[in-house]
C-alpha cells in the first residue's frame, strides 16, 4: 500500500477512495495527473528559458543609472566620480567596470564610499575604472548601488561624456549591463561652482555681565536669581558640547578677608535642590539640547574651575537655534559680609568631530 | 451729638488711611529700584574652519584659514589660543586648559587681540610646522575667547572651542571591532539593539556602513525587508583610536511572529585608500507580539473545555445507555435524557449495525438507530 503510495499518485488516490465507496473520481484524477505533468513540462521549458536568458548577449539593463563629477573642467585634478544605479538581475558581482566615453581619463583612482557591494578595491587602466569586490557576496535584484571615487583627473577635451557600466560575476560572465550613464559635459568655457560650505558654529549670549543688588533684610532681596540666554547654531555632524567653568570657589569680594559666598555643590555630581543662604550656584534647562541630567528636577550645582559639561546636541541644529537657559542664584543672610562680590563665568561650545 | 461725634473718628480714620495709602505708594516707589541689573546686549559669535581634512606633510608649513564672525551689532574683541582637545565616544570633543603639548611649538595665532567689527568677519591664518609625524588624522584643537564687558559683578563670556583636522598622507594601520547588542529574542512588536564600533587600531579611521534587516516567517530563505528598517545606510563617520561609536538598532517583523536578520556591513579603507576592508557582522532575533502568547493560552484554555465538556457529554451517553443519571447529584430526579443534539459530539459504543468506518456521522446514525 505505501508502495502503492509512494510510486503512482493516481494509485494511491484511488485506493484512498476506494476505501471512501467514491470510484467515480477516478477519471477526474487521472485528468488533475495530465495536468500535472503538463505543469512540470511548462514549468522546465520557462527555466530553460531563462537559462538561455543568462547569457551575455542578452543581459539585463541597470536602471537609474546615474553619474556625477565634483569638478566638471577639463583636465581638472583630484575629482570625484560618482555613481548609482539598481541591478537587474540576482547575481554575486565579483567586478563592475565603468568604461568612460572619450580619452585622456587619469589620476589614481580612490574609494570614498561604496554601498551595496562589499568591500573591494579600485583600479584605473586607460578609460575604464574598475571596482573589484573582494569578496562576492549574492546581490539581489533591484539593489541599488552607490560608488563614489576621488584622486581622478578629467580628460582635457571638450564634450559631453558617459559611462557604460557593467557588473559581471567571478567567471567573468555579464550579469547586467552595459548600461549608460547619464551624460556628464567637460567644458572649459563654463564656470565651475564650488561651493565650499566651512564647518561652523555661533553662539550668542544674552547678558554680558549682571549685579545683583541683595540685602539680606528682605526675602526677596536675600536670595536672587539671574537668568542667562544662550544660543547655538551649527552645522557639524555630531553637534556640540557645552561647558562651563569659573575662575573662582563661588563669588569672592576684594574685601578684607576676601571672604565668599560659596558655590551650591563641588560640581554638577552634587547638584541638589536650592540650599538656600548663603549659596551661589545655577540650573540648566534647554530646547532643542539635551541638558545634562543633573539640573533635572531644578536641581542646582556650583561652578568649578576645572568645567564642566552642561548640554550636548547629537547632530546639527539645522535652521533653528538651540536655546539653553541658565539660571543663576545667590542666596544671602546676615552672615554674610557686605562688600561686593565677583565672579567670571565662561561658557565654552565645542563642535564635536565627526 | 452723636452723629457728629461719630463722623470726627471716621473722617480721621480715612485721613489716617490716605496718609498710610500715601506712604505705602512712596515705599513702593523706592523699592522698585531694580535689585539685579544685567547687561542685556547680546554678544554673538562664530568659528568657522574647514570642513574636511587638511593634507599637510611633515617638515613643511602649512597655513589653515579659519574665520571669525560677529553677527551682534556691537563690534568683539578676541583672542584665538591653541589648547589641547579631547575627543570622547560618540564624537564629543572638550577643550582642556593649557596649551597642547603635540603643538605647542608648531602652531602660530595671532598673538594680538583681534577686533571683528559688527556684521563682520575677520580671516585668520593659522600657521602650522607639521614636526615628524606617522600618516594620520590630527586634531588641533584652539578657542575664541571674547573680552569680557559689561560693568556687573558677574561677567559672563562666551567662548568658542573648536579645531581643525590635518592628514598626513600615507599608509595606516586601521583596524574596527563591532558588537551588536541585540537579544536573541524579544517580545513585543519590534526588536531594539544598538552596534556599538571601536577602533582597535593605531590609526583614526573614517568608516562607513549598511545596517539591513529583513525578515522571515521561520526558516524561510525568501526574505523581506523589516519593516521600518530595510537597508539603511550609516554615512562616513570618523572614529579615534580606542574610541567607540554607538548606533540604534530596530526591527520588526512583518508577521506577529518572525525572525529578524539584522545584517550589519561597515566598511573602511585599508592601509591605503585604494581598498577597502568589510566587518560584517549578522544576528537573528525572534520577535514574537505580545498578543501571541494571549491566543495561544486562548486557544489552549479553548481546547482544554473542549475536553472537558466532550468527556462530560461522553459520561453522560454512557449514563444514559446504562440508565444511571450522568451526575450523582441527578440520582434523587432520576435519569436524565439525553438530546440528540448533544449525541452528536460523543462517540457511541459500536454496534453491530455499524459500516466499520468511525465517523460521526456514522455514529450518530447508530445511537439515533438504537
Amino acid at each position: 500500500m505505501r508502495n502503492e503510495c509512494g510510486t503512482t499518485l493516481s494509485q494511491g488516490i484511488d485506493t484512498g477512495e476506494q476505501a471512501l465507496g467514491l470510484p467515480q473520481r477516478r477519471s477526474r484524477n487521472r485528468v488533475s495527473g495530465r495536468a500535472l505533468i503538463a505543469a512540470v513540462a511548462a514549468f522546465a521549458a520557462m527555466a530553460a528559458s531563462l537559462v538561455i536568458g543568462v547569457s551575455p548577449a542578452s543581459a539585463a539593463a541597470l536602471t537609474n543609472v546615474t553619474w556625477s563629477v565634483s569638478n566638471n573642467q577639463v583636465s581638472a585634478t583630484s575629482v570625484s566620480y560618482s555613481y548609482s544605479f539598481k541591478t537587474a538581475t540576482t547575481g554575486s558581482i565579483k567586478t563592475i567596470t565603468f568604461a568612460v566615453s572619450g580619452a585622456g581619463l587619469a589620476g589614481t583612482p580612490l574609494i570614498v564610499k561604496n554601498f551595496g557591494v562589499p568591500a573591494g578595491n579600485v583600479a584605473r587602466v586607460g578609460q575604464t575604472i574598475t571596482y573589484t569586490v573582494t569578496t562576492p557576496v549574492s546581490v539581489a535584484a533591484g539593489l541599488p548601488i552607490y560608488l563614489e571615487f576621488s584622486g581622478l583627473t578629467n580628460s582635457s577635451t571638450l564634450g559631453a561624456y558617459t559611462t557604460n557600466i557593467t557588473t559581471a560575476n567571478v567567471t567573468p560572465a555579464t550579469i547586467d549591463g552595459p548600461t549608460t550613464s547619464s551624460t556628464v559635459t567637460l567644458a572649459a568655457t563654463s564656470t565651475a561652482v564650488n561651493v565650499a560650505v566651512d564647518k561652523s558654529l555661533t553662539f550668542t549670549l544674552d547678558t554680558t555681565s549682571f549685579q545683583l543688588a541683595m540685602d539680606p533684610s528682605l526675602a526677596a532681596l536675600a536670595d536672587q536669581t539671574q537668568v542667562i540666554g544662550l544660543t547655538v547654531l551649527t552645522n557639524a555632524n555630531s553637534g556640540y558640547t557645552l561647558t562651563v567653568n569659573d575662575n573662582a570657589t563661588g563669588l569672592q569680594s576684594s574685601g578684607t578677608g576676601n571672604p565668599t559666598i560659596a558655590r551650591a555643590s563641588v560640581g554638577k555630581a552634587n547638584s541638589l535642590a536650592w540650599p538656600g543662604a548663603t549659596r551661589f550656584g545655577y540650573t540648566v534647562t534647554a530646547t532643542g539640547a539635551t541638558a545634562d541630567a543633573a539640573f533635572a528636577s531644578t536641581k542646582y550645582a556650583g561652578y568649578t574651575s576645572a568645567g564642566e559639561q552642561i548640554a550636548t546636541h547629537a547632530g546639527p541644529t539645522g535652521g533653528t537655534a538651540d536655546t539653553i537657559t541658565i539660571t543663576n542664584r545667590v542666596a544671602i543672610d546676615y552672615s554674610t559680609a557686605t562688600g561686593d562680590y565677583t565672579d567670571t563665568v565662561t561658557y565654552t561650545v565645542t563642535p564635536n568631530y565627526a | 451729638m452723636k452723629s457728629q461725634h461719630r463722623r470726627r473718628p471716621i473722617a480721621g480714620l480715612l485721613r489716617r488711611l490716605g496718609g498710610a495709602v500715601a506712604v505705602a505708594a512712596c515705599a513702593a516707589t523706592v523699592s522698585a529700584v531694580p535689585a539685579s541689573a544685567g547687561d542685556a546686549v547680546a554678544r554673538s559669535l562664530a568659528v568657522s574652519v574647514p570642513p574636511e581634512p587638511v593634507v599637510v606633510t611633515p617638515g613643511q608649513s602649512s597655513a589653515i584659514p579659519i574665520r571669525i564672525v560677529n553677527p551682534s551689532a556691537e563690534a568683539v574683541t578676541v583672542t584665538i589660543t591653541g589648547r589641547p582637545i579631547e575627543l570622547g565616544d560618540n564624537g564629543s570633543a572638550t577643550i582642556g586648559d593649557g596649551a597642547d603639548e603635540r603643538w605647542s611649538n608648531q602652531l602660530t595665532f595671532p598673538t594680538e587681540p583681534t577686533t571683528v567689527p559688527a556684521q563682520g568677519f575677520v580671516n585668520v591664518t593659522l600657521r602650522v610646522d607639521v614636526p615628524p609625524l606617522d600618516p594620520d588624522l590630527y586634531f588641533i584643537g584652539f578657542v575664541v575667547t571674547p573680552e569680557a564687558t559689561g560693568a556687573g559683578h558677574v561677567r559672563v563670556i562666551n567662548q568658542i572651542g573648536s579645531f581643525v583636522t590635518v592628514d598626513v598622507p600615507g599608509p595606516r594601520q586601521r583596524s574596527l571591532q563591532a558588537k551588536v547588542h541585540l537579544p536573541g529574542f524579544a517580545l513585543g512588536g519590534q526588536v531594539r539593539g544598538s552596534l556599538e564600533v571601536r577602533n582597535t587600531g593605531t590609526a583614526v579611521v573614517r568608516f562607513w556602513g549598511e545596517d539591513d534587516a529583513t525578515t522571515s516567517a521561520f526558516t524561510g530563505t525568501a526574505r523581506q525587508p523589516a519593516v521600518g528598517l530595510g537597508a539603511q545606510r550609516l554615512d562616513p563617520a570618523v572614529l579615534p583610536v580606542a574610541r567607540t561609536r554607538s548606533f540604534a538598532i530596530t526591527g520588526r517583523p512583518r508577521w506577529p511572529i518572525g525572525y529578524v536578520r539584522v545584517a550589519i556591513r561597515l566598511t573602511y579603507p585599508d592601509q591605503t585608500e585604494v581598498a577597502t576592508t568589510d566587518l560584517v557582522i549578522t544576528k537573528s532575533v525572534l520577535v514574537m507580539s505580545t498578543w501571541v502568547p494571549v491566543a495561544l493560552g486562548g486557544l489552549v484554555l479553548g481546547a482544554l473545555s473542549w475536553v472537558l465538556v466532550r468527556r462530560r457529554r461522553r459520561g453522560r451517553a454512557v449514563n444514559e445507555q446504562t440508565g444511571l443519571p450522568d451526575d450523582p447529584d441527578d440520582l434523587a430526579d432520576g435519569p436524565a435524557l439525553a438530546q440528540t443534539d448533544e449525541l452528536a459530539d460523543g462517540p457511541a459504543p459500536a454496534q453491530a449495525g455499524d459500516l466499520g468506518v468511525s465517523t460521526t456521522t456514522d455514529t450518530l446514525e447508530t445511537v439515533s438507530a438504537s
